[in-house]
């Protein structure tokens, strides 16, 4: 067998990209299982969250909070008009 | 005294408020534009809260809301015919502003590098890398199998890799040309 088996890859019909497998180097593929972002890939996890967090440090627009206060309220007022005095 | 609310309402919106930057962090990166992110995450408020009774409190909401998201990311792609890309055959441009010469890569470089990876690929990497959601999970988000998450995050960061030209500990790392010369090949074939 020429690909590693122990690359943290499940081997799937039709989806691993035999191609891109094979040109890969053999150490790209000794990640340890698990270990997505090993050895070179180093990089990659950093930039990523790098990226994520300049997303999620985004402040959220003022319509979503007022959507789920929308949602809230028109909830409790038809619930309040469904059943008068009842809890359910 | 007024209507006192059942804690579990209470809950629930606070739950999801708390998930909304991530969702909305998920949501740009899918759709690469704020403005569709934006209208997907309001879908999505939308549809989480209809189907609110089908939350089992003490499950991950975040997880919950990350598939509404994505599901109504691609039912509105196949609705407006709007091209999803996946890995068949697809090809990776050269990116016109390679990482820079002296090896430092901006955020922008790998926002770009980013958005060319195909979108099950992007997916896959940013709920494994950056949302914080074991293999498991995004194999659960996505609707498929792990194997498959795990290896559409291996091409992921293979191609992010190629893209951003990030070599290996060796001296053999592939240069520009012969990777844009190895995708051309590939996306012909």
């Amino acid at each position: 067998m020429e690909l590693p088996a122990d690359n943290g890859v499940l081997r799937i019909e039709g989806d691993i990209s035999t191609d891109e497998q094979i040109r890969m180097k053999d150490s790209e593929l000794r990640a340890r299982p698990g270990d997505a972002f090993a050895g070179p890939y180093g990089e990659i996890p950093k930039r990523l969250k790098e990226y994520y967090d300049s997303l999620n440090e985004e402040a959220i627009p003022e319509r979503f909070l007022e959507l789920l206060e929308k949602l809230d309220r028109a909830e409790q007022a038809a619930q309040r008009a469904d059943m008068p005095s009842e809890s359910r | 005294m007024e209507s006192v609310q059942p804690a579990k309402e209470w809950d629930f919106k606070r739950a999801m408020l708390e998930c909304l930057p991530g969702l909305r962090a998920f949501a740009v990166s899918l759709s690469k534009r704020h403005d569709r992110a934006d209208d997907l995450v309001q879908d999505t408020i939308m549809k989480a809260w209809a189907k609110k009774t089908s939350f089992e409190p003490g499950t991950n909401m975040k997880a919950w809301l990350f598939t509404i998201l994505r599901n109504e990311f691609y039912s509105q792609a196949r609705k407006s015919g709007r091209e999803i890309q996946d890995s068949d055959g697809f090809f990776t441009e050269q990116l016109s502003n390679h990482a820079n010469q002296h090896g430092v890569l901006d955020l922008q470089d790998f926002k770009t590098a980013l958005e060319q990876l195909p979108t099950d690929q992007r997916e896959a990497i940013i709920l494994v890398g950056a949302s914080g959601f074991a293999y498991e999970e995004a194999a659960e988000i996505c609707g498929c199998a792990v194997g498959t998450i795990k290896s559409r995050v291996n091409r992921a960061r293979t191609r992010l890799a190629a893209l951003l030209q990030i070599t290996g500990d060796d001296d053999f790392g592939p240069d520009a040309n012969s990777i844009a010369v190895t995708a051309r090949t590939f996306a012909r074939s």
